[in-house]
């Protein structure tokens, strides 16, 4: 039996995930497609639509993958057009990009879409001090539960985590693509080969910083999650195993991930 | 999104490096498929990790409740398909994709397929010959060697092995001329001399005169991840799940 997990017991909205296992953004899950997940990160939104990359815009590399893939986006128009938030049984967190003005607009409307269970601010791409200002403009433009994706290959992991945290991120989401380049393309590094790189930051975080840690990188398999959760992270997100089965979840919907929570009180 | 397990049926060399796989299909109705879609397969163990990403293969042929796909062993994931042999179980998404449309009226077909083009035309090459259309098939091989084998088509389909591309584009002035639909899969840098050609014979393209098969690298094959879209009149599209097939008018920014 897989149980919920809730991240925010403290706050207003609370963020309350079916299980641990959530679809990470950039996967292009629809919710109504992710029965069994936990939750579903849609997007990246930015304010304007981006073009997609120009072609080649993948190729593999040992147990992954270099891509540009997470830079064409939708803008929150479009998006709002046609979601399906709002009657979505599996909670719905939005990941959004940009400027600091322009994630607080997104933020600020966000905030007035029913549906929404939290924020994600997409902040792996960005240098520490122009995340930190993100952080703080969505914090002012919104009260759902902000999340702040953070690269594990940032220098200063920890103390960006913990002014994020100051700052007014609720969840830090330890993850996401690396930067990375073969002979094809220079882009950002997705799957399995990520999981060993990712999970020790994840543990670091999670020792040293008080707020909930989600671990994204590299999880194809229930054996990976237990190692995300073993590292002290409350959830996961799952990425590039999209790519393979369209309906992953399956593959860890018969495994039981005990409440990380509940065995600390054992 | 039907993912499946099929199992393989027989593994044959066409040429040397050129196999035929045949999978069971028994499951797949008849009508359920068209030419031109493709099966997303996985081509490792599922417990290894690489090659990460499955491989669009188009369906060559299906009928009897089998199902060919044609392989060249030329990178890692078609090296391990190559390798399949009777009995084995293949994992696939599919049939995926939007494949041809074959009007009603039959005329005259022209096929242009550059190398391993050749894979989702003889299934459209097959369906048009049924319908009593004369189809002509173009295609290129730098050795006659590694030439598709013509005893693998239908006698009825008259076929012709260029050894470059530009004898390829040679031949097909005179074929444009007469031809009442074109179905190509070649690279997509040669659409717009593929557009230019048609409209040197005939003046002008109509919607409907010419599909193209885009060969663009697909990544989760199901019009989620963006890694193969292409920009079209309608807008950015996915190849793999808008197409593979696109009417030639359809595609711009090349």
């Amino acid at each position: 039996m897989i149980e919920p997990v809730e991240l925010l017991a403290e706050h207003k909205h609370g963020l309350r995930l079916l299980s641990p296992v959530m679809a990470a953004a950039g996967t292009g899950v629809r919710p109504a497609d992710a029965a069994g997940l936990g939750a579903v990160v849609v997007g990246t939104l930015t304010r304007r639509p981006h073009p997609p990359a120009p072609l080649p815009r993948l190729a593999e590399s040992p147990a992954g993958l270099v891509h540009r893939l997470h830079v064409g986006t939708a803008s929150l128009t479009q998006a709002l057009r046609r979601h399906d938030w709002a009657t979505s049984a599996v909670p719905v967190i939005v990941s959004i990009a940009g400027t600091p003005a322009d994630c607080a607009h997104l933020a600020r409307h966000l905030d007035e879409t029913p549906g929404i269970a939290g924020i994600e601010l997409r902040l792996w791409d960005r240098d520490a001090d122009e995340a930190l200002i993100v952080v703080s403009a969505a914090r002012e433009a919104s009260t759902l539960p902000l999340l702040a994706k953070l690269s594990p290959a940032e220098p200063d992991l920890l103390a960006l985590a913990q002014d994020c945290v100051d700052a007014g991120a609720d969840v830090l989401v330890i993850g996401g693509p690396l930067p990375a380049e073969v002979p094809a393309l220079a882009g950002w590094l997705s799957g399995p080969a990520l999981l060993p790189l990712v999970v020790p930051r994840v543990r670091q975080v999670a020792q040293a910083v008080d707020a909930p840690v989600i671990g994204c990188g590299g999880v194809c398999v229930p054996a990976d999650v237990r190692a995300y959760l073993d590292a002290g992270a409350q959830a996961v997100q799952v990425g590039s195993a999209f790519l393979i089965h369209p309906f992953v979840q399956e593959i860890f919907a018969t495994y039981n991930y005990p409440n990380p929570l509940k065995e600390d009180d054992q | 999104m039907k993912q499946r397990r099929l199992l393989v049926l027989d593994n044959q060399r066409l040429r040397p490096a050129l196999h035929s796989l045949s999978l069971n299909a028994a499951e797949l109705e008849p009508g359920a498929w068209a030419p031109g879609q493709f099966l997303h397969v996985l081509c490792r163990e599922p417990e290894a990790h690489s090659p990460f990403l499955r491989r669009a293969m188009p369906i060559h042929r299906l009928d009897a409740g089998r199902l060919d796909l044609l392989v060249r062993p030329d990178e890692l994931g078609h090296a391990w398909l190559a390798r399949r042999r009777a009995g084995d179980a293949l994992d696939v998404l599919g049939p995926l994709g939007r494949g041809f449309d074959l009007p009603g009226t039959p005329g005259h077909l022209l096929l242009v397929a550059r190398g391993l083009g050749i894979a989702p035309l003889v299934g459209l090459a097959d369906q048009a010959v049924a319908h009593g259309w004369a189809v002509t098939l173009l295609a290129t091989a730098t050795r006659p060697a590694d030439a598709y084998p013509a005893a693998q088509l239908s006698p009825a389909i008259e076929y012709q092995v260029c050894p470059t591309d530009a004898a390829l584009w040679d031949c097909t002035p005179a074929a444009l001329a007469w031809a009442d639909m074109v179905a190509a899969a070649v690279p997509p840098a040669e659409w717009l001399p593929l557009r230019q050609r048609i409209e040197a014979a005939r003046l002008t393209l109509v919607s409907g005169f010419a599909q193209v098969w885009a060969d663009v690298p697909l990544a989760c094959g199901v019009g989620r991840c963006g890694a193969c879209a292409i920009e079209t009149t309608r807008g950015w599209r996915h190849a793999c799940s808008d197409g593979p097939v696109f009417d030639l008018t359809e595609v711009t920014g090349l």
